[in-house]
């Protein structure tokens, strides 16, 4: 004996709002009701309840069913969900009781733990071939894909687990393919730099042996030897320049590269760093002080001259010293006048008191008539006018003007006085300057110069004298950078061979790439992920063939009862022995030794019929705990006479064990509930109204 | 009924190539990958091939400069 579903509590699963009681205690249970009233969701209740999420994903067990994809169980707006089962057989009692919260499930009356497929002794490929078939599953054989046939009878035999590594052998396989071409990639750029940079290196090889030819004709370009005989003449050449200019000869290295390096570092040193270079600027800053000091020497030439002329000027006016005795006598004369000015200054003042004095005497005395010119009547002032007028007729008027005459031809002689001065401070400042002229010239020249020497000849002299070491300098220079010239001349031979020489070294080293160990590394990169991908696909290979072979076996076990429940449902004698080619998923019938291939000739129920035989074959034969099976909508593409086979077929298996059909074919259901003698239970959903749950009409119970 | 790690696991023995010490420590990692699941090797093949492929980066920028100045 095996368990049956007694009840199903369904609470806001899916299409269903609050809880459903469905008592589904009888051998064929029916359940109607048009498309969305919840049929499929009542089985999926049942389904979801003993398998759990596993029957709500798309990949895992189901694989790759596209309707399964973001599968909601619980009712929309509400909180959670949860399925409640009560299995029977006879006196055993297994309840289940399934929450989408926390995914909880608990199992009561089994020793197998919280898993009630485990309790029933399924697993879930063995769920999905003996107990419940899913009405997408059906779909993989009318699509006519081999792919999705083979997927649907592997899950009908139980062999759901090679889906699932089918898949993940086929991401596996993805992901090393990505890592290999990325590598390869990889590999073929670098492989494409090196034969780019070969050919570039070829070119400068060419280029370079042309130039060498020319350069240093009759010298094998390529040999070692050339390069080291260029390099022994360079080396002599620069040891030559060394000697020739008092340079200590350096110790070259062996190495040409370096080699080259030091001797243009040398070179560099000897044409701005020798020492004719040091003492060739202190010439050229001695010629330059030198001309500076005849400027200044003619400058204080042209002061003499204006010097001399203007004491010339002088001198008609008279010396110094009679100047001086001039300006005493006239000094004495002015002086003389101002005591005479004065006195008759003093005579008038008293004249003038004397008026005044009269003029307080006869106060009551008014104006009278001039006693001087008879104008009247006049008063005291105009008579002071006369006596000022008599006073300066008398002889003060004429000592004025000679005193300032005096003071005037003085002015005079105290002007030629200071020129004399001037000239004096001028000349003296000559002097000096020339001292400093003179004090420099001996510095520059390096010796003193005395005061009687002719300053312009000694500088012309020195000048002479740095323009001989000069010109000798200047034949020095021409002489070493002829030695240089001809030490470059060789370098550039050498240079030439040695870049030659180095081309085809690089060349070499190009073509011996492969052997480097980083590109040894980067192959054994490439054949790691080649590895890689060859794992996968040799997985995939072995898979392929395991696959096959396991369906075989299984097949082989159940190819009796696939044949004759095919023959129930399907009427098609010349198929009365069937069997399944794992290969190409292709369906073979007819006596061993004379098969034919039928699969381009089946219909559309013709292929629902043998996916129901073959869950058929296998649910009958199955010795698990489960002794009932799920079909959704299983009447896909059968006409209404395969119909009826079915519901023979159905009514056939519900006497061994519990039979849930749900279909929206409502002849197939009165074909289900004529067939047989079975007890059986109708349930008929309502049509659902949109934005409405579902809903249940009351049962009819028929015996 | 079969297990898709059991089954995995048995295609793996039978593959041939094992002597082959690399490809041996291969098949050791992805059997310590396997015991995350079968569902774990897409991520065990990715991360493989990552790893190689960035050892594959580092030895090309190495090489290239090899290449520019051989």
């Amino acid at each position: 004996m095996a368990y049956r579903v007694a009840e199903l509590r369904i609470d806001s699963f899916r299409g269903f709002e609050g809880e459903h009681v469905v008592p589904l205690d009888r051998g064929l249970v029916i359940i109607g009701g048009p498309n969305g009233s919840g049929k499929s969701s009542t089985l999926n209740a049942i389904a979801w309840g003993l398998a759990g999420k596993a029957i709500a994903q798309k990949k895992v067990g189901l694989a790759e069913i596209p309707e399964r994809k973001g599968w909601e169980v619980v009712h929309e707006g509400a909180a959670g969900c949860s399925v409640s089962l009560l299995l029977l057989d006879g006196a055993r009692r297994l309840t289940v009781h399934r929450a989408s919260q926390k995914n909880r499930c608990e199992v009561k009356g089994s020793v197998a733990g919280s898993d009630p497929l485990a309790a029933l002794g399924l697993t879930i490929d063995s769920f999905l071939s003996s107990v419940f078939l899913p009405q997408e599953l059906l779909r993989g054989p009318v699509s006519l894909d081999p792919k999705d046939r083979g997927r649907l009878f592997l899950d009908l035999v139980g062999l759901g687990a090679f889906h699932e590594l089918d898949t993940v052998l086929r991401d596996c396989a993805r992901a090393a393919k990505k890592g290999v071409e990325a590598i390869e990639g990889i590999r073929r750029r670098l492989d494409d730099q090196i034969v780019g940079q070969v050919a570039m290196k070829r070119s400068e090889v060419e280029e370079m042996g042309r130039q060498a030819a020319t350069a240093v004709p009759g010298v094998d370009a390529a040999s070692t030897d050339a390069a080291r005989g260029l390099a022994k003449r360079t080396g002599e050449s620069i040891a030559d320049l060394c000697e020739r200019h008092g340079l200590a000869a350096p110790a070259l290295p062996e190495d040409l590269a370096a080699f080259e390096r030091a001797v243009r570092d040398l070179l560099v040193q000897v044409e701005s760093a020798h020492p004719d270079m040091a003492r060739q600027k202190d010439l050229n800053l001695r010629q330059l002080a030198i001309a500076r000091l005849q400027a200044e020497l003619a400058d204080v030439h042209k002061d003499l001259a204006h010097i001399r002329a203007e004491e010339g000027t002088l001198a008609a006016e008279g010396s110094e010293d009679a100047l001086k005795v001039k300006a005493q006598v006239l000094q004495e004369r002015i002086e003389r006048l101002r005591n005479e000015i004065a006195l008759a200054d003093a005579q008038g003042e008293v004249l003038d008191r004397a008026l005044a004095y009269f003029e307080k005497l006869s106060p009551g005395t008014g104006p009278i008539a001039c006693p001087v010119c008879s104008q009247g009547p006049v008063d005291l002032g105009h008579l002071r006018g006369h006596l000022k007028q008599a006073l300066e007729r008398s002889g003060i008027g004429p000592l004025r003007a000679e005193r300032e005459q005096a003071e005037r031809d003085l002015a005079a002689v105290r002007a030629l006085g200071e020129r004399h001065a001037r000239l004096l401070a001028e000349r003296q400042r000559r002097d000096a300057r020339e001292q400093e002229l003179r004090r420099r010239a001996g510095e520059v020249g390096g010796a003193r110069v005395d005061p009687g020497e002719d300053l312009g000849r000694v500088l012309q002299g020195l000048l002479e004298a740095v323009e001989r070491d000069l010109a000798e300098l200047g034949r020095r220079t021409e002489e070493r950078a002829q030695d240089v010239r001809k030490v470059r001349g060789d370098l550039e031979c050498l240079s030439i061979v040695r870049r030659f020489q180095d081309a085809l070294g690089a060349i070499q080293r190009l073509e011996a790439f492969a052997e480097r160990p980083e590109y040894r590394e980067l192959q054994a990169q490439e054949c790691r992920a080649q590895a890689l991908l060859g794992l996968a696909e040799g997985l995939q290979e072995s898979l392929e063939a395991e696959r096959n072979r396991a369906f075989d076996e299984r097949f082989k076990a159940v190819q009796g009862d696939v044949s004759r429940w095919f023959g129930r449902i399907i009427e098609r004698p010349d198929c009365a022995s069937l069997r399944i080619d794992s290969k190409g998923w292709t369906i073979l019938a007819g006596p061993a030794g004379r098969e034919r291939e039928v699969t381009a000739t089946f219909n559309v129920g013709d292929l629902t019929g043998v996916a129901l035989a073959i869950f058929l074959a296998t649910a009958t034969r199955a010795s698990h705990d489960a002794g009932f099976v799920i079909l959704d909508d299983p009447t896909q593409g059968l006409d209404d006479g395969h119909k009826a086979r079915l519901a023979e077929a159905l009514a056939e298996v519900a006497r061994e064990r519990q039979v849930i059909v749900a279909s929206a074919d409502e002849g197939f259901l009165e074909r289900l509930r004529g067939a047989g003698t079975v007890e059986r239970y109708v349930r008929r959903l309502r049509p659902r109204v949109l934005d409405r749950a579902c809903e249940m009409e009351a049962p009819i119970e028929e015996k | 009924m079969d297990d898709a790690s059991e089954v995995l696991r048995r295609l793996l023995a039978a593959l041939p190539g094992a002597e082959d010490p690399a490809a041996q420590e291969q098949r050791n990692r992805l059997l310590k990958a396997m015991q995350q699941g079968p569902n774990s090797l897409p991520a065990f093949f990715a991360k493989e091939s990552e790893d190689a492929l960035r050892r594959a980066e580092a030895l090309r920028q190495a090489l290239e400069e090899r290449v520019r100045r051989p």
